[in-house]
Formats: C-alpha cells, sequence, structure tokens
C-alpha cells in the first residue's frame, strides 16, 4: 500500500473518490496557462449545450452513458498530470480538439434523435457502428456519419470507469460469459437497454476489428430502428488477392447508402476529402520522427489519444484537426530545437501495446509521475495511416479500404501473428527500452499468442513488462491491481525505487 | 437394440487422429491434409491422391503447454489440439489447411508454422490460410473461389503434384456426394418416432466420415446402412424426449452419450463437426465450373455466426426450428465451448429467439472441450429433460 | 457610463476570481461528483426497460 507519510503528488487527491482536493500547481505561468484553458473547455461545453438545449437536456436525463460525459472536465485534469511548459500544452491542444469534435458528435446525435422528435437532420446522418471509419462516406458531402458505439464505450470509460459495468451487466444477466470482449459486451448492453440514440437513415455495422465485435452487431442492428448493412472486409487484409473482394464489400455499401438516402455518391468530393485524409497521415509520420527523440513534447496518453480519435472521427473530414497540428508541429519543433527536455522526469523510455485498460486512460501519466516511465506511443497510434491512392475509384476504395481493415486494433489483431509482434520493432524506432504489453483477459486475438510473445522476449534487449486489465471493467483488475503489478515489476526486475511514493498505491476505486 | 458390427471399430477408429486407416492410406503414399473449419471444404481435400483429416484431440489431458502458448483464457479445443500438435500427433499430416474464420482457432494452427510442427518430421509439410467472406453474394463466392484455388489447390498441386483439373474435382464431388448420400440416409432414420439408430451411433459414424479416409471408410458406412435398414427398433423408445443440439465445435461423441444418458435422444446434430449442414449434395448449376459449386455450395450452406447479415442471421434460427420440425424435436440444446467469442453471442441470441420469439424450449449451456465438469452438465441436462416431460404433461401449455 | 463601468470591471474581476477559486479547489468536479451525479443516477434508475436481446 501506499506510503501514507510520503509526501507527492498522492496527496491532492480524496479517497475513494480520488477527486482533487486542488488543482495542480505547475508554477504561475503554467498554472495560469492550465486555468485558460479550462475556461476554453468550459467554454466549449456551453457551445455544446447552445446547440439543442432542449434536445441535450432530454438526452443528459434519459441516457444514463450521456451523464458520465460531466466528467469530461476531471479527465481533462487526469490526463496533464504532472506535465509542464511545450509537454503541457501539446496535450491541452489535442484534448481541446478532441473535446470540440465529440462534443459536436453528441450534439449532432441529440439534434437527430427520434426519441426526442423525428426531423429532417435526422435523415442526413448515416450511421457508423464501433470503429467503422468515415471515409467511406466521403463521397456523400450531404451526409454526416454518426459514430455509434464509441460515445457509449470508449470515450465513456475514459471520462467514467463506473459507467461501462452497467451495460456490461446487462449482457451477462441474459447469459453472455464475463470473459468475452468487453468493448463488445459492453456495446451489446447498450442495445438491449435500448440506450442507443434512434438516429440517421441507416447504419453500416462491421466486422471489425474482432469475433466479438462481429456478433455483438448482430445484437445491436435488433435494437436498431434502421437497415443495417455489415461493410465485412477481408480478415487476410495483407493478402493481395483480398483487394478485389474488399472493394466489392464497399461499393455494395455505398450502393446501400445511396439506395437508403436517395444521395449519389460523388467521386471528386471524396477524392477532396482524402486528399485531406492524406495530409493527416503525413503529418503523423512526421510527428513520429519528433516523437522518436529525447526531445519530444508528444507522449504519454494523448497523442496516441488523438490518433484515435480523427481515425475514428475525422477520416479528413473536420478541419480543426490539421488546425490542432499545425499548432501542435510548432511547438515540437521549437522543443526539438532548443533541445528542451520536456519530460524531465523521464529514466525508461516505453511503449504500450495490446487492448488498454480504458478505465484508465491516464495509466501513462501514473506511469511517469511515480516510475519516470515515458509511453512516447501506443499501439494505436500505428492504426490506419494509409496514404490513400486517389487517382481513380477503384485505387480509392482499396485505400479506404486498406485504412479500414487496418483500423485501431484490427491492425494488429488479424492478418497473421506478424502483425501483433510488430512492438518489437517500433519499440526500437522509437527508441524505447522497455515494453509494456497490456495483456486484456478478454482479447483472443492477442491471448492467442502469450507464449510466442514470452519466447521472443527472452532473446531481447528490451524489458516486456506484462499488465493484466479487463478493458471495460475495472471491477476484474482495478486500477489498484494495475499498479500493484508495475511496482512489483519495478522493484524486482528492473530493481527501481519509485519518483514519487506517495503514488505507489491509493484509493481510487470509487472514483471516475 | 442389437450392437452395430462395426460400431466398437468405429470407436476405435476415434481413439486417435492418426488412425489404423489414416496409416493404411499413408502408407500407399496417400497424402494426408488436415483441417478444422467448415470452410475448409473437405471435398477439395479429397481430391485424388490425398484425403481429408479433419483434427481432433481425443483422450486429451495435460494442456499445459497449449495453455503457456495460448494462455488459459483461449478455447480448450484449441489449445488442445496445439497441444497435440506440439506432442507429435499429427506428424503425419502433409499439409494444414486453414482459415481466418475463428481468431483462437486461427491462432491455434499459426503456432504450427511459428514453432515448425509437424515440419521436422516432414520436411514437405506446409500450412496455408484462407481468408473466408462474411457474406454470401456472389462477389463473395468469387472471393472464395480465388482462395481456394490460391490457397488450397495450387499449393497442393505444387507441393504434392495432385491433379487439380476440373475433372479432378468432378471426381472429388462425386466422392462427397456418395458418403453424404449415405451419412444423410442414415441420420434420417434419426426421424422416425421410435429411431433404430441412437443419436451417439450417429455422432460415431459422423465422425468415423469426417477423420478417415473417404474410399477407405465408405464400405463400413455402406454396410452399416444396410445393417441399420434391417435393424429392429426397441418395442418402446429408449428416451423420454428428442432433441437438436446445436452450437460451436463437438467432436466427443460422449456428450451425445452424457445427453442420452439423461433420456434426451439426440435427433439432430447442427454444430461444427456435425452432419447438418456438411452431408448435402454438392449440386453443379448450369455455366458453373465444379470449383465454383464446391465454393457457393459451402458458402451457402454454412450456419457459421460469422455470417452477420440480417438475412442469415435470422436464417439461422429459422433453420434450427426447421429441423425441429423434421426431427419432431421437443426442444433445443444450444451448446457452447468456454471463451468462444461466437458462440456465446451466438447462443444467447439463439436461446433468446427460439425460447421467446419461436415458442421453442431451449437450453444453452457452456462446456469445455473435454468432459470436465459433466456432473454439472448432467443435472442441467437432467432439468431441462424433465421440463420438456413436464410439458408433455401438461400438454405443451406451460 | 463612468458609473457603469467601475460596476462592470468589478463583476468581471468578481467572476474572474470566482472562476478562479472554483478552478483552483476543483469545485466544478466535487460538484458534479458529489451532488450531480447521484441526482441523475436516480432519474436513470427509474427508466424502464425491457432488457431483451
Amino acid at each position: 500500500m501506499a506510503d501514507k507519510k510520503a509526501k507527492g503528488a498522492g496527496n491532492r487527491f480524496l479517497p475513494g473518490s480520488n477527486i482533487a482536493k486542488h488543482r495542480e500547481w505547475r508554477g504561475l505561468k503554467d498554472t495560469w496557462y492550465d486555468y485558460t484553458e479550462w475556461v476554453k473547455v468550459l467554454g466549449v461545453m456551453g457551445g455544446f449545450v447552445a446547440k439543442s438545449p432542449v434536445r441535450i437536456m432530454r438526452g443528459m436525463l434519459t441516457y444514463r452513458w450521456m451523464g458520465s460525459y460531466l466528467a469530461a472536465l476531471n479527465m481533462i485534469d487526469r490526463c496533464v498530470e504532472g506535465l509542464r511548459g511545450p509537454a503541457l500544452r501539446v496535450t491541452r491542444i489535442y484534448l481541446n480538439t478532441i473535446m470540440k469534435g465529440s462534443t459536436t458528435s453528441i450534439a449532432e446525435m441529440m439534434m437527430g434523435d427520434r426519441r426526442f422528435g423525428d426531423n429532417d437532420f435526422g435523415r442526413t446522418q448515416v450511421v457508423l457502428e464501433q470503429t467503422m471509419c468515415p471515409e467511406i462516406l466521403a463521397g456523400f458531402p450531404n451526409l454526416r456519419p454518426a459514430q455509434l458505439e464509441p460515445f457509449q464505450g470508449l470515450l465513456l470509460c475514459y471520462m467514467d470507469q463506473g459507467a461501462n459495468p452497467y451495460y456490461i451487466d446487462a449482457m451477462e444477466s441474459v447469459g453472455l460469459p464475463a470473459d468475452s470482449c468487453r468493448l463488445s459486451n459492453n456495446a451489446a448492453g447498450v442495445a438491449i437497454l435500448d440506450e442507443f440514440p434512434k438516429i440517421g437513415a441507416c447504419c453500416i455495422s462491421n466486422n471489425a476489428p474482432c469475433d466479438s465485435s462481429t456478433m455483438n452487431s448482430q445484437i445491436i442492428e435488433r435494437h436498431l430502428d434502421v437497415d443495417t448493412l455489415p461493410a465485412a472486409i477481408p480478415m487476410r487484409w495483407a493478402d493481395p488477392h483480398t483487394r478485389k473482394y474488399a472493394r466489392a464489400s464497399l461499393r455494395r455499401v455505398i450502393n446501400f447508402v445511396e439506395r437508403h438516402t436517395g444521395e449519389t455518391y460523388d467521386w471528386d468530393a471524396c477524392r477532396a476529402v482524402m486528399e485531406k485524409h492524406n495530409d493527416e497521415v503525413r503529418n503523423e509520420m512526421e510527428k513520429w520522427n519528433f516523437m522518436a527523440t529525447p526531445y519530444t513534447a508528444a507522449a504519454l496518453t494523448v497523442p496516441n489519444l488523438f490518433h484515435t480519435y480523427y481515425y475514428a472521427f475525422s477520416g479528413g473530414r473536420n478541419p480543426e484537426v490539421m488546425k490542432a497540428e499545425r499548432k501542435v508541429m510548432k511547438i515540437l519543433e521549437q522543443a526539438y530545437e532548443s533541445k528542451t527536455n520536456c519530460f524531465p522526469k523521464t529514466r525508461y523510455r516505453a511503449i504500450t501495446w495490446g487492448g488498454p485498460p480504458c478505465y484508465w486512460l491516464q495509466f501513462p501519466n501514473w506511469l511517469y509521475n511515480c516510475w519516470g516511465i515515458l509511453v512516447i506511443a501506443g499501439m494505436d497510434l500505428f492504426s490506419g495511416n494509409v496514404l490513400i491512392d486517389t487517382t481513380d475509384e477503384d485505387t480509392m476504395l482499396d485505400g479506404i479500404a486498406r485504412n479500414y481493415e487496418t483500423g485501431v486494433m484490427r491492425r494488429h489483431l488479424t492478418g497473421g501473428w506478424q502483425h501483433l509482434v510488430e512492438f518489437w520493432d517500433e519499440a526500437e524506432k522509437f527508441h524505447c527500452d522497455m515494453v509494456i504489453l497490456h495483456d486484456d483477459i478478454t482479447c483472443k486475438g492477442a491471448l492467442g499468442l502469450t507464449g510466442v510473445i514470452l519466447d521472443q522476449a527472452k532473446e531481447k534487449q528490451t524489458k516486456l513488462m506484462m499488465v493484466s486489465n479487463d478493458m471495460f471493467d475495472h471491477r476484474t483488475v482495478s486500477r489498484a491491481d494495475i499498479r500493484q503489478q508495475v511496482n512489483d515489476y519495478m522493484y524486482s526486475v528492473m530493481q527501481a525505487e519509485p519518483l514519487d511514493a506517495s503514488l505507489l498505491q491509493y484509493d481510487d476505486y470509487e472514483g471516475w | 437394440m442389437k450392437d452395430l458390427k462395426h460400431l466398437i471399430y468405429f470407436e476405435n477408429l476415434l481413439q486417435e487422429a492418426n488412425n489404423e486407416l489414416v496409416q493404411q492410406a499413408r502408407a500407399e503414399g496417400e497424402h494426408a491434409l488436415g483441417y478444422t473449419c467448415y470452410f475448409v471444404p473437405e471435398t477439395l481435400l479429397n481430391l485424388p491422391g490425398c484425403f481429408s483429416s479433419r483434427l481432433r484431440a481425443p483422450n486429451t489431458g495435460s494442456i499445459d503447454v497449449g495453455t503457456y502458448y495460448m494462455s488459459s483464457k483461449i478455447c480448450s479445443y484449441t489449445r488442445s489440439i496445439l497441444e497435440r500438435g506440439i506432442e507429435g500427433g499429427y506428424d503425419y499430416l502433409d499439409a494444414l489447411l486453414s482459415s481466418e474464420t475463428c481468431q483462437m482457432m486461427h491462432r491455434g494452427h499459426e503456432h504450427f508454422e511459428i514453432l515448425g510442427l509437424v515440419k521436422e518430421k516432414n520436411p514437405q509439410f506446409f500450412m496455408s490460410m484462407m481468408d473466408v467472406p462474411f457474406s454470401d453474394e456472389d462477389f463473395a463466392v468469387d472471393h472464395y473461389e480465388e482462395q481456394l484455388r490460391i490457397k488450397v489447390l495450387e499449393p497442393l498441386h505444387e507441393t504434392y503434384g495432385i491433379d487439380i483439373s476440373d475433372k479432378a474435382i468432378l471426381e472429388a464431388i462425386r466422392d462427397h456426394n456418395e458418403i453424404s448420400r449415405i451419412i444423410t440416409e442414415i441420420g434420417d432414420l434419426r426421424k422416425a418416432a421410435n429411431p433404430v439408430i441412437t443419436g451417439y451411433e450417429f455422432h460415431v459414424i459422423q465422425l468415423v466420415s469426417q477423420v478417415c479416409p473417404h474410399k477407405r471408410i465408405l464400405p463400413y458406412l455402406k454396410q452399416t446402412l444396410t445393417e441399420l435398414k434391417r435393424r429392429k427398433p426397441d418395442a418402446q423408445p429408449w428416451f423420454r424426449v428428442r432433441l437438436v443440439v446445436t452450437g460451436s465445435e463437438i467432436d466427443d461423441p460422449a456428450f451425445t452419450k452424457l445427453i442420452e444418458d439423461c433420456g434426451a435422444m439426440v435427433v439432430a446434430d447442427r454444430y461444427c463437426y456435425g452432419s447438418l449442414p456438411s452431408r448435402e449434395q454438392i449440386e453443379i448449376l448450369d455455366g458453373e465450373t465444379p470449383l465454383r459449386a464446391v465454393a457457393r455450395h459451402y458458402l451457402r450452406t454454412s450456419q457459421c455466426p460469422r455470417f452477420m447479415e440480417r438475412a442469415r442471421s435470422d436464417g439461422r434460427r429459422t433453420y434450427i426450428r426447421d429441423l425441429c420440425r423434421e426431427y419432431s424435436a421437443d426442444g433445443v440444446l444450444y451448446e457452447q465451448m468456454k471463451f468462444c467469442e461466437f458462440w456465446s453471442y451466438e447462443r444467447v441470441l439463439g436461446v433468446h429467439i427460439l425460447q421467446e420469439e419461436l415458442g421453442i424450449p431451449t437450453v444453452g449451456i457452456e462446456k469445455e472441450y473435454t468432459l470436465a465438469g459433466a456432473g454439472q452438465l448432467r443435472t442441467r441436462i437432467q432439468a431441462f429433460v424433465e421440463s420438456l416431460e413436464i410439458k408433455h404433461i401438461q400438454g405443451g401449455n406451460s | 457610463m463612468k458609473k457603469l463601468l467601475p460596476k462592470l470591471l468589478l463583476g468581471a474581476a468578481g467572476v474572474w476570481v470566482g472562476s478562479m477559486l472554483i478552478y483552483w479547489f476543483n469545485l466544478d468536479n466535487k460538484a458534479i461528483y458529489f451532488l450531480v451525479r447521484p441526482l441523475l443516477d436516480q432519474i436513470y434508475d427509474h427508466r424502464k426497460v425491457d432488457g431483451k436481446v
């Protein structure tokens, strides 16, 4: 347990709720900066409510998951714990952009929700299920993608660790085993509790990333009031013989959307959006060059989060993404040129891999503040990143399919075992001396290679730390359990001492 | 009923993958082609010069090494197959044909490549992994057909010189249709009010047809069919209720025996390794090549939960309902191998829809590959049988 | 105008000081965690659902 006498950041929180007694003192300049950013976020939230006050209020009173979004301010605070100077700024810029985009998406969801009255706006939306990326709708400039599961699952879990078990339990109460993937389990639970908004003209479901998401789509479909078509793309995506089928699958999706919305696919509009998508990807690759240096201002959880965010929600359609990236790149360049050590507590550089504990988004902040482990990159950062050839319809469809096939989680969990063990190479590229392998206890695609990874670790110089989690369910492997696993490893294997003993262990079980 | 002449012989054939008939075929130069999933068409593995061997891991004991490689949270069937592979139980194979259809089995088969299994004993051994579509539309059949050509036929031709011409595939289809006709005829005997075959016996017969070289098991199956046609049933049916069993991988006839020991005859076997589907006739439509016919047949007859389109999803439930009618079943048992993602959801959906929407009494169970926890299973099945009996007594109104 | 300006400045200063206090003492999160969310949970708990698969 925590050394209660130890002085440090751990004493700033109320036990149990883990709510901060006061915000972090970062020196006058950085605290003032953080305050101004906090005010901006309040503005974003105000703007969100102003978009459709009545519908948003009704949504807040109807959907349990929406109530958890009130914890957004807390989530942001936790993501910037221990950060100063350029690192703080990069993180804040990304978080503000995510906040703007997410609140806009939720507001649009409420605006189109037929529960609160039918309207034309709702019929301009096309529901995208789970990790279906929005690029496929790029040729429908009049239609809006409305992502269904992330807001009731992934993002929700980031805000409030106590939110998802309610939906998980709903599925388990009808017989789904507790060993089933929590991400899919959660979404199916939202469906059977009738907490998905009634939106859109039609829905595109998908077979990504894995078996359980293929199956939960079949439950979700039963609870939507619109027609659904799966965009079923190949599993063996690295096999060149799968391309024709991948394109045909997506053409079928386009025809389906045309039929349900009366819109016609505009390939020029698609090309224009794909060019922007490519800008996002090129920028990402350029950013990695900075991240590989000791002077990076982009690290810990948020750069990963931002990547996932724009992969899932932008696909070249959201100009705010590149606006934020330009600001961030400027800070990264300055920090590199001035040889600023933006993360001065760093003792180890790490890469994280596998399904993370989504109920502890700020795990990398804790690793950094407690043990000096700087998480440079995570698995999701390497998802998508496909430069799409805009020569003709076929090349664009091929690129969209490939971007989707290599999307979040699917990139590394399907198409062959080699993809999952790419972390050794990535760790080398980012000059990491440690790999933290998230052992998601329900992820069958990753668990199936446990022994192979352990065998490989014996031959490598890079240290491998395996840390169990239950992705969306903090009751099985709590944050405290995760901390204990890391502490044990650091003491026994690394023979290290913590930077801040007050953070070693604390009670945050009842907290967001 | 009088014992079936070949039953003990059949049971012995199921005691190990490399059984007597497999050994005979290998000794005569035929190539043994291993597979586990329905999406690897058995038909194409029975081209002239080779034979199919659907992998089982009978008499599985410890699976510690399989568990080291795959963790304890992977289905025990996959771990057992891997364990048996590491032990050398599949060293007789010339190839392992696989598909990325279920994540766990896919990972299990990848270990054959990663750990170099079988290869040490047989340097020509190869493992091939197919992509199988999630749809059965024409474009998906095109894709599946191409995958079969590139991932199954061409490697067989290149490595072992197997004839993969249309003529050879046609011959394999004839072989499939013949063995399927016999198995179907035997299986249809279960439709009678007082059948001359038990579910257990049929399970054994169906399994030997999958794990033995077709040409070598066929004479025994024909004799068994003739014998069954003459067999006299007991004066009164020995069972109290009739069940359709549906679910994931079931290759252990002891499970069927356990159900039947509880007083329920298994009249229809709709599960991986079962005969429904798998023993339907392959028809070649006008203008189709034999390979196209095989691709279309397997894609459209499959009842795998990975087909996620609504029509296919609903179709799986109506298929079970129709089996209940055809085989006069009183209820349905939905089985799921522990940790199986596909069948965990399918079981939840299936039990709910059959029970609540189609009014068919249904029970769902979760089990391990081996019959560990048989006591608990027996209790659940007995309770289900009793509930069906009560329904009978109350005129089906409870 | 002369009278209004000091009042406006005073009001703005009050808002600023108030917001700084809310920010520093984390009163926003405390209010949401200890007051708002429990009330919302009561509303959510009254929502009727059939939970059908």
